[in-house]
């Protein structure tokens, strides 16, 4: 491995001062009392300083640092791999800075040749942009006497949100867009089937079902479902984020819109995405990896940055979506936390545009209530009113709101919800 | 793991501080002894609570003055190897200093690297033996004469000089 030089700017520790001091007031009680014998005790500091020299102290030593990869999914384990080669030093301390929300395990050292090799596992537990390090080094020479301190960059890791669970893609069965593997009500040329008819001149005679014609006497043929493609529009509510990182909301949501995208798009279904609540951005449904590429990176930018933060709220709701954007008869689903009637005018800005969105609530946290205050207690049960308050108001709209928390599977959860809310239509 | 290594620095700090007070003020401390060793004592327990560098150094001067204070004013037969001892345990007391604050400023970092014990030993072991050796010298019967302590006195000031060149921090030639 090639290691990289690294200029070390030794300063005196306090042992150093130390040894002085002992020293100095030794010599100075000796001479003060003109007690000789009390030099013995300056001797060895003396010594001590003596033997190990500023010069002795080595002025680089050569290191190197790297990641086992720089983009991983949430829970993945990431190696780091610090190599050390530092003649003439006493002693090596080294201290990765890992990012926020994951788990830094030391595993141990080994000898290569004349360099040390030290591993770390990373677990991140959250998604994102993270920066890794920099690997803060403290370096001791001159028998303790010394103490050098340098930093090590390692790199960026991106981490992928980890994907809700989905079994199947599931899709309601009246569906409009041709050419897809989701089988449907109307009869076509798919492969499940979907009952007999009477035979009729231009049927295909392999199509005939010789079975139920010996049986009635006469030539029946076997129908087959169509088989359609379903267009899924992602719409996510990133306006508020509450709960402890890792579960929060918005971790949730976007757990929960990479497993619905994945799932749909290895289905060779067609899958937008609209988020609303910060900046208003959105992809047109489109299929295939490139479009499960264009919406992870989507994914992974809807954690407000620090400018956005700071720019505060903009001001663009659902309404400005463009129309054209939502397919005729696509099914919106809305990830969002309900903590406030941003979800809401965003229902009803779909129902407008004869959309029936299905609902996920992603919330898992509740706020923590401080012991005897009466007022805390108050606004929590006010808070779980107002919540409870809008999820009737959504059902009170015809509209499907499913409870996620994150573990469970969501196939059971949508088929039923699917039942609810049909595509492209007021239920 | 953590919070054990930190107890045991401590533990050391104060051990060290202890052992280094007892044979400087043993068998019969005059009353400046017993001051200065209560005061080092005090010090020492600040030091080991806090880990502070400030706080170590202030231990480290007080157990020193109280040595030296205890060798300059009990003139007694086992004095000098008192001393030595006494300068070896305060040596032993700085590394415990050092030990206890470096836990506390390494925070998680961890060591790589280390040099072997006997190399990390041998400079200690080289200035106790020299210690020693002067103590025994110190010790022989010889006729006190005006230009003898002023040469000893002379060669220690001479020898603080030299230590402290070694560790001037100039330019060094690269």
């Amino acid at each position: 491995m090639d290691l990289d030089p690294i200029r070390l700017d030794f300063v005196p520790t306090p042992r150093l001062r130390r040894l002085a001091m002992v020293a100095g007031l030794a010599v100075a009680m000796a001479v003060v009392t003109s007690h000789g014998e009390l030099l013995v005790v300056a001797v060895v500091p003396l010594v001590l300083l003596v033997g190990v020299p500023r010069s002795d102290v080595p002025a680089a030593a050569e290191v190197s640092v790297s990641m086992s990869t720089a983009r991983c999914i949430e829970g993945d384990e990431v190696e780091l791999v610090l190599t050390v080669r530092a003649d003439g030093c006493d002693q090596v301390q080294a201290e990765p800075v890992a990012p926020p929300w994951s788990e830094l395990t030391y595993l141990g050292t080994s000898r290569e040749g004349r360099a040390t090799v030290a591993r770390w596992t990373l677990v991140p537990g959250r998604w994102g942009r993270h920066r890794v390090g920099p690997v803060r080094l403290r370096v001791h020479a001159g028998g303790g006497a010394y103490l050098a301190r340098a930093a090590v960059e390692i790199g960026d890791l991106v981490v992928y949100p980890a994907a809700a669970a989905l079994a199947r893609a599931v899709a309601p069965t009246e569906l409009a867009a041709p050419l897809g593997e989701h089988p449907s009500r109307s009869v076509g040329s798919g492969v499940e089937f979907a009952g007999v008819r009477p035979y009729a001149q231009g049927d295909r005679q392999r199509d005939v079902d010789w079975r139920v014609s010996a049986r009635h006497g006469d030539l029946f043929v076997r129908q087959y479902a169509a088989e359609r493609a379903f267009d899924l529009v992602l719409v996510l509510d990133t306006e508020l984020d509450a709960g402890e990182p890792g579960r929060s909301s918005l971790d949730l949501t976007v757990r929960a819109a990479t497993g619905l995208v994945q799932t749909y798009l290895r289905s060779h279904d067609r899958v937008g995405l609209v988020t609303f609540g910060g900046p208003l951005r959105w992809l047109t449904p489109a299929t295939g990896p490139r479009q499960l590429y264009r919406v992870t990176e989507a994914l992974m930018s809807v954690r407000p940055d620090r400018s956005e933060l700071e720019a505060g709220p903009v001001g663009y709701g659902l309404g400005h979506l463009p129309r054209g954007l939502l397919p005729h008869r696509a099914f919106v689903a809305l990830i969002t936390p309900l903590l406030d009637d941003g979800p809401l005018d965003a229902v009803r800005v779909m129902l407008e545009r004869g959309f029936a969105p299905l609902v996920i609530d992603v919330l898992t946290a509740a706020p923590t209530v401080p012991p005897k205050s009466k007022d805390a207690a108050l606004a929590v049960r006010t808070w779980r009113m107002q919540r409870e308050a809008l999820t009737l108001e959504l059902g009170s709209l015809g509209v499907a709101v499913l409870d996620w928390d994150g573990e469970a599977e969501l196939t059971g959860g949508l088929v039923h919800a699917m039942r609810a809310a049909r595509p492209g239509g007021r239920p | 793991m953590t919070v054990l290594r930190s107890l045991l620095q401590r533990v050391a700090v104060l051990g060290t501080g202890l052992a280094v007070i007892a044979v400087a003020v043993l068998p019969d401390p005059s009353r400046p002894v017993l001051v200065a060793a209560a005061l080092a004592l005090a010090a020492c327990v600040v030091a080991a609570a806090i880990r502070r560098p400030l706080a170590g150094t202030v231990a480290l001067a007080a157990t020193t003055v109280t040595v030296l204070l205890a060798g300059a004013l009990d003139a007694s037969s086992v004095r000098p190897a008192q001393v030595v001892l006494a300068a070896g345990l305060l040596m032993a007391l700085l590394s415990a200093l050092a030990a206890a604050e470096e836990g506390r400023a390494a925070g998680r970092a961890v060591t790589v690297t280390r040099s072997r014990w006997p190399q990390r030993l041998a400079p200690v072991l080289v200035a106790m033996t020299a210690g020693a050796i002067v103590a025994v010298t110190g010790a022989q019967d010889v006729v006190p004469s005006v230009p003898l302590v002023l040469a000893g006195l002379t060669a220690a000031v001479a020898a603080l000089a030299v230590a402290a060149s070694a560790h001037r921090t100039g330019r060094r030639r690269e």
